[in-house]
């Protein structure tokens, strides 16, 4: 198929999944709040735990603790990942090395400018 | 860089930092908290390499400090989060509601979350900017 | 139910996908990988709206009329942690792109088909 079947065929699939989401929202009982059982918890009960005014942060440490303690390990492991893999990717030795090594006789390597 | 950018660079640094110090240890009565306070933080940091370039913020804050400083705060936070439940009453009392000792133990996740978030970003950029001295 | 947040969030989303599906820069998949991941937080966070619309935040004035008027805040707290990772998978997408490029000297997808054996 060419270039311009697959380009309909794929805004068609978007327009219909855009057209159902929008259809979804403004149907009449979508997010009524008298029917909301967590939240009202977490707004009249959340601030007696721990006697703080943010009841957010009251949410992320100390109801959902355990969430934030994946995501700080994410993020101390994309860190560690970054040092390990990125240390002294754009030096000289390392660009010419590689333009020798994949054998394409190119000009001067990228000096590193100061 | 020219006189211009390097002399608000050097006026802006502190304040920045302190503004990011602010938004993170007052985490549980404004909006705010780690992620948010510690990009800040890093901000700062970014904004006077742009400036000056990478050896002379080097001097400011070596790489081995921030290197040990994310590590310590890695491990502080992980026993702070899994014992938290018996360090409760051992910590800050409440004493009213609306004032800054409020939260038992919300300060101490705040500011200890901050300086992993800001020393993590830190790191990533410290890499990028050093990359091409070998 | 504010509907301007929806159909933004709903355009943003549409936009994200057609980017990460259709272009064949890698680079450019990544931007769009960014775009749907922002067009979901928009969508959660409105589903918490209620017409009164007090930030969850509890002050001196507010006290007694808190329970009635603030909004939900479970998914802003979900939302902060999704920030978080999205930055991570970013920093690490674009590092990875980079070693690609240095063995291959191509960063097209469709090339890249092709220099797997």
């Amino acid at each position: 198929m060419n270039q311009k079947v697959k380009l309909s065929i794929g805004l068609a699939c978007i327009i219909i999944i855009s057209g159902y989401m929008v259809f979804s929202v403004t149907s009449p009982g979508f997010n009524e709040w008298p029917g909301k059982e967590i939240a009202s918890f977490f707004i009249t009960e959340g601030w007696k735990e721990l006697a703080a005014t943010n009841t957010v942060t009251t949410i992320v440490w100390e109801f959902r603790g355990y969430d934030t303690l994946g995501e700080e390990t994410i993020l101390f492991t994309s860190a560690m990942g970054i040092f390990a893999l990125g240390f002294g990717l754009f030096s000289v030795e390392r660009i010419s090395g590689m333009k020798q090594a994949s054998g394409e006789a190119q000009e001067k390597p990228q000096e590193a400018s100061k | 860089m020219n006189v211009i950018i390097r002399t608000a660079a050097r006026v802006m640094f502190p304040l920045i930092l302190l503004y990011g110090i602010y938004v993170v240890v007052h985490g549980h009565t404004t909006p705010g908290g780690t992620f948010s306070g510690g990009s800040i933080m890093a901000g700062a940091f970014v904004l006077f390499t742009l400036a000056y370039g990478i050896r002379k913020t080097e001097t400011e804050l070596k790489e081995s400090i921030v290197e040990v400083l994310k590590s310590v705060a890695g491990f502080v936070l992980i026993m702070l989060i899994l014992f938290e439940f018996f360090l409760r009453a051992a910590l800050v009392p409440t004493e009213s509601l609306f004032s800054l000792w409020s939260g038992s133990s919300l300060m101490f996740f705040n500011i200890v979350g901050g300086i992993m978030v800001f020393t993590g970003l830190l790191m990533v950029w410290y890499t990028v900017a050093k990359s091409d001295e070998d | 139910m504010i509907y301007e947040a929806y159909f933004a969030a709903f355009a943003l989303m549409a936009l994200g996908l057609f980017c990460l599906a259709y272009k064949s820069n890698l680079i450019k998949k990544v931007m769009g990988l960014g775009i749907l991941s922002n067009g979901l937080h928009i969508f959660f966070i409105a589903m918490g709206y209620r017409d009164g619309s007090i930030n969850p935040i509890i002050t001196s004035e507010n006290i007694q009329s808190f329970p009635l008027y603030s909004v939900d805040p479970v998914p802003q707290a979900l939302v902060l942690t999704s920030i978080v990772i999205d930055v991570s998978v970013t920093a690490l997408a674009l590092l990875i792109i980079i070693w690609i490029y240095r063995r291959f000297q191509s960063a097209d997808s469709g090339e890249l088909k092709h220099l797997r054996h």
